[in-house]
């Protein structure tokens, strides 16, 4: 890095709006990380503790107990869940990181 | 790797043929399936031959195809075939596996990569040795990381073992040996690194394979809810939901192996090190978006074939509770697409091992002589002194996975994968989370937790049932539990807590530099 670069690098890292966007960025990494984690644990105890409760059959003519439509939904909403973060930190995140680079002068 | 192959399909059969007890049907397939199969992963690894070239043909990929070469490097035939065997042999508790192999993939993308990527760290040594003081703390992951390897690897070679009993009558010892020690030579002479368009054909092979296994099997006239229905699971399985051959069902058993499952691929960045070969960040994101969706619709489609392999092959021959289940998915392809299915598949599969088997060979033993070796022990050390530790390595590793699937040849490989992954959330996981996310974690901490949770799980896998009784023969295991990771977790996790908030030195400075301006 030169020298000037460095100069830029060290004027965004003190940028209160690049504080506060490191904070929020955080948070959400946070947040979705625990609704990741918080909703296979979920399974997880269910699967362990009352296993009686997911066997039962989906409805009278489906044989197919609830384990199998949740796991599937599982994966699936993990799937989502992971698109609405990788869509949310290009855009809102990378635009606002893209803005503060212009205000210090990139 | 790939000229490995083709010399394996010459010593093999060579073998099979010296034993004079002739080649079932599918093999024949299987040979016509693996000369193509090697000369395209051959053709398309050409051109890559030093990690500058492996980052420059990661910038040239677009989203979607580093998608399919992620999922390539995720993806492993261990899951496939483990994941079908247990639900065929134990029933619904084996869906657990499918759903926590998946959990742990986007809490990777969330918790990890961003973050190395903005610290512009990419494995865990080089975090860890940034934060704390590097000699301790890399060792300790370093060991950390060992049995990890080991107990994958040989997830990998119990899986060879039972394909090369299933394609040459040859015994599993003999599999094990021949490809194990091909992968430790290859593992001490080569540099290998495998390219994007490898793994993007081993991706579309294998997910292409197991949809059209699904397919075959729903296709005459099976009525999906009558596939997972009690009442063909069920009978199956003695008492419990939770059958395991010989295996303790306890709620808290069942939470530990759901834990490890989940946290276990967090221990493993390198598994990410094609997301940060990709130079646009926001690209580099979308292709970890397609790369979830095929992995997700891989364990979807993996354990729709367990069901399937229950209503095919409940209450015939192929299922014996004593191999593990392994071949599962293969009898399953025979039984719905006769021979030639089941020869291409395991030439797939055969394929996809010996490339998964050969990088880890290496990503092991340059964890070994970089990491440790240069990192702590001989910084100014010269090239050769560090290739020829990689070697040793590379030996070391090797021969202990060819002695554990030995040991392991009755055991679920899916099982053994778990195992491995128990390791890692004991040792280096919390390890890795501890140094970005906890400020005032101490090296005196990190250092103390993280060989509590090393000993205590190796303690009770020890003393557990699978080494205790099933490999030593004792009739009770001291530690009740196949599955330790629940104790040795919280174990590291308290140490490595209480060792640094009564550490009276000053904890290190976390590093602050995301986003990456």
């Amino acid at each position: 890095m030169s020298s000037e670069q460095q100069e830029l690098h060290l004027r965004l890292l003190m940028h209160p709006g690049y504080v506060r966007l490191n904070d929020r960025i955080r948070r959400y990494r946070q947040r979705m990380a625990l609704v990741i984690a918080g909703s296979y644990l979920l399974f997880l105890f269910c699967f362990a503790i009352t296993p009686g409760f997911l066997l039962q059959p989906v409805s009278v003519g489906n044989p197919t107990p609830w384990l199998v439509p949740l796991a599937a939904f599982l994966i699936i909403g993990q799937f989502l869940v992971t698109g609405v973060y990788i869509k949310h930190v290009n855009t809102v995140f990378d635009d606002e990181l893209q803005r503060l680079r212009r205000e210090v002068g990139y | 790797m790939h000229r490995l192959l083709l010399l394996l399909t010459l010593i093999l059969p060579a073998g099979a043929l010296a034993a004079e007890s002739g080649l079932p049907e599918p093999t024949w397939y299987f040979f016509a399936a693996i000369v193509p199969f090697s000369l395209l992963l051959l053709w398309s690894s050409a051109r890559i031959r030093t990690a500058a070239e492996f980052y420059a043909s990661g910038r040239q990929t677009g989203g979607l195809s580093n998608g399919l070469a992620i999922t390539g490097d995720y993806l492993s035939a261990a899951s496939f075939l483990g994941i079908t065997g247990l639900i065929l042999i134990s029933g619904y508790s084996g869906m657990l596996y499918a759903v926590g192999f998946f959990a742990g993939w986007p809490l990777i993308l969330i918790l990890l990569a961003d973050k190395l990527r903005s610290l512009g760290r990419y494995t865990l040594a080089d975090v860890v040795s940034d934060r704390f003081e590097r000699r301790p703390v890399v060792f300790l992951s370093t060991v950390g990381y060992f049995p990890v390897v080991v107990l994958y690897l040989a997830a990998q070679l119990v899986a060879v073992g039972y394909l090369s009993e299933y394609l040459f009558n040859l015994p599993y010892s003999w599999g094990v040996l021949t490809v194990g020690g091909m992968a430790v030579l290859t593992g001490i002479t080569g540099r290998m690194i495998f390219s994007s368009r490898a793994q993007m054909i081993k991706a579309i092979l294998i997910l292409v394979s197991t949809a059209i296994v699904v397919t075959l099997a729903l296709l005459p006239g099976q009525r999906l809810p009558d596939l997972f229905s009690l009442a063909q699971v069920q009978p199956l399985l003695p008492d419990t939901l939770y059958y395991l051959p010989g295996v303790d069902d306890t709620p808290l058993s069942m939470i530990s192996l759901g834990l490890a499952l989940m946290l276990g691929p967090v221990g493993l960045p390198h598994i990410m090190s094609r997301f940060f070969s990709v130079a646009d960040e926001r690209r580099a994101r979308m292709s970890v978006f397609y790369a979830t969706g095929f992995i997700g619709l891989f364990y979807i489609l993996t354990f729709v074939m367990g069901f399937a392999a229950v209503s095919y092959l409940a209450g015939t021959t192929s299922v014996a509770p004593a191999d593990g289940g392994n071949l599962a998915a293969l009898h399953l392809a025979e039984a719905v697409g006769g021979a030639p299915l089941a020869g291409v598949l395991a030439a797939v599969l055969l394929t996809v091992l010996l490339s998964v088997l050969t990088s880890l060979t290496l990503a092991g033993s340059s964890a070994l002589s970089h990491d440790w070796y240069v990192l702590t022990m001989r910084p100014a050390s010269s090239y050769s002194e560090e290739r020829n530790v990689h070697r040793m390595a590379a030996a070391i590793s090797g021969i202990s996975a060819v002695v554990a699937a030995l040991l392991f040849e009755h055991q679920n490989v899916a099982f053994i994968v778990g195992l491995a992954f128990a390791f890692a959330a004991s040792v280096n996981v919390p390890l890795l989370l501890g140094s970005l996310y906890w400020s005032r974690l101490t090296t005196r901490g990190a250092v103390i937790g993280g060989w509590a949770g090393l000993l205590c799980v190796t303690f009770c896998t020890l003393t557990g049932p699978l080494v205790w009784v099933d490999i030593l023969g004792f009739s009770d295991a001291l530690f009740p539990s196949r599955y330790p990771a629940l104790l040795s977790v919280t174990v590291a996790v308290l140490g490595m807590w209480y060792f640094s908030v009564s550490d009276r030195t000053e904890p290190p400075a976390a590093e602050e530099q995301e986003p990456r301006p």
